[in-house]
């Protein structure tokens, strides 16, 4: 349930940057989720709704944007996508799983999503200094509200 | 505008008394060792005590409290530190296990963040970081979010002209930054014996130079290994326990922090 404590600081960072704004209501809010995390569009949504029940992002829309991850290896050039390392990302719950309140086990790259360093390598040369193309955990892209 | 994830690292800070960071900047002159013994020996003395690894590409947390292999635990509020002998404790090393953790750049940066953003203290009287060598992101990102709240920095310095020369950079750093230096702990000040180390004069002197005060002198501690070993308490090096709990009451005697 990670999604919850993620959501919330999304909320409260868009509160935050509409009552420095001056803006009377939140409308419309881009949001990117990395997706090494696995973090579930589903939970994120349903907690920004009671979140932000009776503030002025009450009726705002909320756009999850899946930008894809991908990977090229500094070593031989090669590139590859999430499909091609998710059985590594998810066999890394096997052996340092977390444990959730509902008793999911979920890879440790659901709440630190770059430590992929440690659990991913180049699917052709094996070497693990690659680029991510996105190398960022949450973040607001957009927020569209008025003043 | 400000990111999701400084809201979570404010909230969590929020709930700490002090911050001790410790670092050196030197690689090698005890931080680690030192920063685990406080946070035993301020614990010892009765207060919530929590020890963060802020070493990302070398934590040595889990090895200093004996861990080998530990299942944590996530809730709605983040990641659970688990509490070690009463101590709270949070290391990469926990994550990766014996992994490497070739980390560069944003993602670094991200990561440092993230462990700070998602680890879930609760009420903490002290929160003793363990900083990595060097000046690099784990350093100046952690800095900056620490910084705004009740901390002080321990500078750890091995009695060596090489060792104080990089010390004496990052105090620039941390004189720029506007951190607040608790005071220099001379690690490694006597030899096994009980003899001054002959660079003992150098440290001693440097630390009047830079008007920064000396906390400790740290005894060489011949059993140190032996403890680490058998995965001991560090409670077990005498020579090296009594001048840490010395260092602890030094610090403690300051803030307004009380057991409780
Ligand atoms: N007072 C001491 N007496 C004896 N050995 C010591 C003492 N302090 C540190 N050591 C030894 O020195 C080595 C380095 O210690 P430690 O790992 O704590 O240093 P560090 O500054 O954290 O290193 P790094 O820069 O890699 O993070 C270890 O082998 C440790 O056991
Ligand atoms: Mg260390
Ligand atoms: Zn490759």
């Amino acid at each position: 349930m990670h999604e919850w404590s993620v959501t919330q600081s999304i909320v409260e960072a868009l509160l935050r940057f509409a009552e420095e704004n001056g803006l009377r209501n939140i409308t419309r809010v881009v949001i990117e989720v990395n997706q090494l995390s696995q973090l579930e569009n589903d939970i994120i949504k349903e907690a920004f709704q009671i979140l932000t029940r009776g503030t002025i992002a009450e009726d705002a829309e909320l756009v999850i944007d899946e930008a894809p991850v991908s990977f090229v290896c500094r070593n031989c050039g090669y590139r590859w996508g999430l499909e091609d390392v998710l059985r590594e990302i998810n066999d890394a719950a096997k052996t340092h799983g977390i444990v959730d309140e509902e008793g999911t086990v979920d890879p440790p790259l659901h709440y630190l999503p770059m430590l992929v360093y440690s659990f991913v390598k180049c699917p052709r040369c094996g070497s693990r200094d690659f680029e991510i193309e996105n190398p960022y955990s949450v973040r607001i892209k957009n927020v569209e509200g008025e003043k | 505008m400000v990111e999701p994830w400084e809201i979570l690292a404010e909230r969590r800070m929020k709930e700490v008394g002090k911050i001790l960071l410790v670092g050196s900047g030197k690689g090698g002159v005890g931080k680690s060792l030192i920063a685990a013994g406080l946070a035993e020996a301020l614990k010892a003395r009765g207060f919530r005590t929590g020890l963060f690894d802020l070493d990302i590409h070398g934590p040595s947390v889990p090895e200093i409290l004996g861990v080998e292999k530990i299942e944590l635990r996530g809730t709605r509020e983040g990641l659970e530190p688990p509490s070690i002998n009463g101590v709270k404790a949070m290391s990469v090393g926990f994550l990766v296990g014996k992994s490497p953790v070739p980390l560069r750049g944003a993602a670094k940066s991200e990561v440092v963040e993230d462990l700070i953003a998602n680890t879930n203290w609760g009420h903490l009287d002290y929160l003793v970081v363990d900083l990595p060598p060097g000046t690099g992101e784990e350093v100046v990102d952690s800095l900056r979010v620490f910084r705004r709240f009740p901390h002080g920095f321990i500078v750890v310095a091995t009695p060596s002209v090489l060792a104080l020369s990089v010390v004496e950079r990052l105090l620039r750093l941390l004189i720029d930054e506007r951190i607040s230096i608790e005071g220099l702990v001379a690690n490694m000040a006597t030899l096994p014996g009980g003899a001054p180390h002959p660079g003992l004069p150098v440290i001693e002197e440097f630390s009047k130079k830079q008007h920064i005060r000396l906390l400790a002198k740290i005894p060489f501690d011949l059993t140190l290994e032996e403890v680490l070993m058998k995965k001991a308490p560090l409670s077990d090096a005498k020579a090296f326990w009594e001048s840490i709990l010395e260092l602890s009451e030094t610090i403690s005697a300051e803030t307004s922090a009380h057991p409780g």
